[in-house]
């Protein structure tokens, strides 16, 4: 096993119109991955079959209940190397994004994950291949932008499957920040991130702002509990 | 009644003038009973100038690109009464706080309430002395305002979707359609810092789009009760 070995996690949902450009963009890194693990969210386009005759590094397993964190929490305890990095199935890795993100984890130690900067991507029809930038945005915690060690996963628990779109996503950074998770930053676009209507954070926003709600009331029912 | 205030700020990249900003807080007649900063990562020497005014101040890292994601990761965190927010390069009069807190103390019923703010502007970027240059009548921005914690939760949390510019105004459409009840202090309890990097100047053309945008998408939402006419 080398130093360098890594694993994707990707989960899918009828997303037979981009999958092939992001795992293109995976097969183009300067390093490639010892396995992609696809959970499918029991997509009813072709996603599987494209998926499935990719390459033999590739594991593509249904999603045996439902929604992102579920399918993260299913395949997380399936990773056999040191590092994990997460790709959504609209989105695109620059070509160096995991060679500088494992090295930067394997020059600070101290460091439980690591994310890069973003570049929002348009386009005028969704078959479009030729994305216009938009805009670029400093390093951010999103999974898709990120490499986490591991053992980050047992340090600071599972993703919550019941809070919802935004809520998993949230939650989980919260409840590791009160726990002293490390986050380190490279200043450098490693990503580009396909903004559309069906992007998931427009498709779920309802879903997603009562998750906010009901972090900011648990949040405050447990602080109340800490006074007593 | 509380006094108690959370306030949130985020940050990028604003060691020039974060120092004069917090210096402001830490002047006030009524101080925050906790501060929450959303930094996006700075590569300068934002963090340690915070760091420098209390340990108290929590410092956390941008979940979500952009502003509106990084406030609605911070107010959910939020478990006083009130909530301010401050940019990064604005100043607050010494009495802010406690006046707004002490108006939506006896004011029950209001939900948010601002107050009067004055630019200031310089004649270079160096220059930390800024001159008055105008002062405006109360306006709803979330720097010159202090809210109940419970508006996010009656009026909703900020919509990510809509870009820089689009998430206040998209906001105050909701909320405004919602019922959110606003006073103002006819004071000027805020110093608004006008600069070339102001996002407002540097990406105009961005923002007039966005506002072009939310108009449509409220018009759009408002209508949508409304039977076709065939």
């Amino acid at each position: 096993m080398s130093d360098y070995d890594y694993s994707v996690i990707m989960p899918v949902k009828d997303a037979e119109r981009t999958i092939s450009q992001s795992l293109e963009s995976i097969f183009s890194q300067t390093i490639l991955p010892k396995e992609i693990i696809v959970i499918d969210d029991n997509s009813t386009d072709r996603t599987f079959e494209v998926v499935q005759t990719y390459s033999p590094i590739i594991k593509v397993m249904l999603n045996p209940k439902s929604g992102v964190a579920a399918a993260v929490n299913f395949a997380v305890p399936l990773v056999a190397t040191k590092y994990i990095s997460f790709l959504d199935s609209d989105d695109l890795w620059m070509p160096t994004k995991a060679e500088k993100q494992i090295e930067y984890l394997m020059n600070n130690p101290t460091m439980d994950v690591v994310c890069s900067s973003v570049l929002n991507f348009s386009k005028e029809r969704f078959d479009d291949v030729n994305f216009q930038a938009t805009r670029e945005f400093a390093p951010s915690r999103l999974f898709t932008a990120s490499t986490f060690r591991q053992a980050t996963f047992e340090k600071f628990g599972p993703l919550n499957e019941s809070v919802g779109h935004f809520g998993w996503l949230y939650t989980w950074w919260s409840r590791a920040d009160e726990a002293g998770i490390k986050t380190g930053a490279i200043n450098e676009v490693h990503l580009q991130r396909r903004i559309h209507e069906n992007n998931s954070w427009v498709v779920h926003k309802d879903e997603g702002h009562k998750a906010l709600i009901d972090l900011a009331r648990d949040n405050i029912r447990r602080r109340a509990h800490d006074k007593r | 009644m509380s006094h108690d205030y959370t306030l949130i700020m985020a940050v990028m990249n604003a060691e020039k003038y974060i120092g004069q900003t917090l210096e402001s807080v830490f002047n006030q007649t009524l101080l925050p009973a906790e501060i929450i900063i959303i930094d996006e990562f700075s590569t300068d020497r934002t963090v340690e100038i915070i760091q420098s005014f209390s340990p108290n101040i929590k410092v956390l890292n941008n979940i979500r690109p952009g502003m509106s994601a990084a406030m609605n990761f911070a107010i959910p965190l939020v478990t006083n009464e009130y909530i301010a927010f401050l940019d990064s390069d604005d100043i607050w009069v010494p009495t802010k706080a406690e006046k707004q807190v002490e108006f939506l103390n006896q004011n029950t019923t209001v939900d948010v309430v601002c107050c009067a703010a004055l630019n200031f502007r310089k004649d270079n970027l160096e220059d930390l002395d800024f001159k008055v240059y105008r002062e405006f009548a109360p306006t709803r921005l979330f720097t010159a305002s202090t809210f109940r914690a419970s508006s996010f939760e009656k009026y909703g949390f900020l919509d990510e979707s809509v870009g820089h510019f689009g998430w206040l105004y998209d906001w105050w459409s909701k909320a405004s359609e919602g019922g959110i009840n606003v006073a103002s202090i006819e004071e000027v309890l805020l110093h608004r810092r006008i600069h070339e990097s102001n996002s407002w100047v540097s990406r105009r053309d961005e923002a007039n789009q966005t506002i072009v945008n939310i108009a449509r998408n409220n018009i759009k939402r408002r209508t949508s009760n409304i039977p076709e006419i065939k």
